[in-house]
């Protein structure tokens, strides 16, 4: 048999599994295999199908399943699913998968966690005497801080925040609260997890940088995660963990959060804990979280009364509102290196509005 | 799931005008094993294929009416995985995900029936899977597409921008290629 035929009946068998042969398209490739049984085997092996339907039918279930999931947290779908009655915080189709995996860990974690616990009501009467003095570390509106904490994990302090901390050595973990704002570069130690307490929530951690976000003027707590891996829990329902990953941004309003852990609710129309992505800007790829570590302020979208909120902080301001409605007028913008009388003409360059600087006093009419 | 192409339009206008979630599910579960196929070749890459499909066929439920307009909706998906893909590839340029072996979780042997024939159907079906797999990947898609998902010319040239001779070198390649190896495995 030679080249040509072979090509042919390569073009034939082609058409005959492209569905566009025709009847004596069909017919020949009959009359060639009967001329040429080497062909055959081939030909066999062609028509059968690799993949097995079954399995990849059975698959297609299971991603059915998680696609379910994920529409009705889109708020998709209407009808809702028995099987489904989980807490909120697994209501998505991401959680729901990595938490049937952490349950376990998490399930030992926190075994141990306990024990620890408990180990150390033994010893906190007599540990009280030696080691009881806390660390605390504040920054005033308008500054900001470095700190190096004593396992090597740096800490970058926003303005009017507070971070304390016990004397790390004595513990098994790393145990640090937080109010404020602050980007942690945790130190890698697989044997003693870092843990940020922000009163709502936990985050644990083992070697990793994000941000926090926990001032008491908003009204939610924002966490975003930029390398590695951290392990998001509420204080109110501590066995419910939510697995953060690199890009994502959990927002969890507060006074809801104290909702759910008052009525245990779990009513899906409410959003009391969102993840969200963090905020690109496109020009530069700029991170928006993270911003202010090189003294940026970054809007995207963002109400005057929240943009208001950060100048405050950052120059040790007090800002006023005469009308309300000017406080839900929405902004977008980098600010850096700029005057707080700039960024006033900045603001009514792109919106108008009436201002009054007064030395540290402002008022927006 | 087989579905003809009457049952598919039936099921893509009662998802469009009546939002109705069965059928929705039907849909999604005629194309997820095609979509997830496709994107795993693609990718090579099980759960970035899985979100890209979910994230396909939720925007198909998001589109509401304008479902309906869309004619050819198993090209439109095939399309629209495609460019999700290469999408991802170029934002995470991970080239070399690209040489790794295949995974051949779907490589099975269901259709055999004597366990001596279920042998050599199953080494031969692997056989056949790997020599496509070491297919350039353009050549590899447009096997795959014709001999596993009965795509026409006609089809695969418009979801992968390509001509119809193209298809036919591209089919040729894969066929000469499957055969000299099956040659080999006779001996």
């Amino acid at each position: 048999m030679n080249k040509q035929t072979e090509q042919y009946f390569f073009d034939l068998l082609s058409l005959k599994l492209s569905g566009d042969a025709t009847e004596s398209q069909l017919a020949e490739i009959s009359a060639i295999l009967k001329a040429n049984p080497s062909f055959q085997f081939l030909f066999d092996q062609m028509i059968e199908p690799i993949y097995c339907e079954k399995e990849a039918a059975s698959q297609a279930d299971q991603a059915y399943a998680a696609h379910f999931v994920k529409m009705q947290l889109a708020g998709m779908f209407e009808t809702d699913n028995e099987e489904l009655n989980e807490p909120i915080i697994a209501r998505n189709a991401r959680f729901a998968k990595r938490k049937l995996v952490f349950l376990g860990i998490a399930a030992s974690i926190f075994t141990l966690f306990f024990i620890n616990y408990s180990l150390r009501l033994d010893k906190s009467v007599t540990k009280q005497n030696t080691n009881s003095f806390v660390n605390e570390i504040v920054t005033k509106r308008g500054s900001k801080s470095s700190i190096k904490l004593p396992d090597g994990t740096s800490v970058r302090l926003n303005t009017d925040s507070r971070l304390t901390y016990i004397s790390f050595a004595a513990g098994k973990t790393r145990e640090v609260t937080l109010e404020g704002e602050a980007y942690f570069d945790v130190a890698h130690d697989s044997t003693r997890p870092f843990i940020i307490h922000t009163g709502k929530i936990n985050i644990k951690v083992l070697g990793t940088s994000f941000n926090v976000r926990n001032y008491p003027q908003d009204k939610e707590l924002e966490t975003s995660l930029i390398k590695g891996k951290i392990e998001v829990s509420l204080e109110s329902r501590p066995d419910d963990i939510i697995i953060l990953k690199p890009t994502e941004k959990l927002i969890i309003a507060k006074a809801q959060a104290e909702i759910s852990s008052a009525t245990k609710i779990s009513n899906t129309s409410d959003n009391k804990v969102v993840l969200t992505s963090i905020t690109y800007l496109r020009h530069d790829s700029l991170v928006a979280e993270t911003s202010w570590l090189n003294d940026k302020m970054v809007f995207v979208n963002q109400p005057l009364e929240k943009i208001a909120l950060e100048l405050e902080r950052k120059y040790a301001i007090n800002i006023a509102f005469k009308d309300e409605k000017v406080k839900n007028y929405r902004y977008t913008g980098v600010f850096e290196n700029v005057s707080l009388e700039k960024v006033f003409e900045l603001i009514k360059y792109s919106k108008n509005i009436n201002y009054k600087i007064n030395d540290k006093n402002i008022i927006i009419e | 799931m087989k579905l003809s192409s009457q049952e598919l339009l039936y099921y893509q206008s009662k998802v469009a005008y009546y939002r109705d979630e069965q059928s929705y599910k039907r849909l999604f579960l005629y194309f997820h094993p095609i979509l997830y196929r496709f994107a795993f070749n693609i990718l090579q890459d099980k759960s970035v294929s899985e979100e890209i499909v979910s994230d396909i066929m939720l925007k198909i439920w998001q589109m509401g009416n304008k479902l309906s307009q869309i004619q050819h909706l198993k090209l439109f998906l095939i399309t629209s995985v495609k460019n999700a893909c290469f999408t991802h590839l170029a934002s995470k340029k991970h080239q070399q995900s690209l040489i790794e072996p295949i995974d051949n979780e779907y490589v099975n042997s269901c259709n055999a029936d004597n366990p001596e024939q279920q042998y050599i159907y199953s080494e031969v079906t692997l056989r056949v899977n790997r020599v496509v797999s070491s297919l350039p990947m353009k050549c590899q898609l447009v096997f795959r597409l014709i001999k596993e998902e009965g795509l026409s010319y006609k089809e695969v040239s418009k979801v992968l921008e390509i001509s119809q001779n193209t298809i036919e070198t591209h089919m040729r390649i894969a066929l000469r290629k499957i055969r000299m190896d099956l040659q080999q495995f006779l001996k």
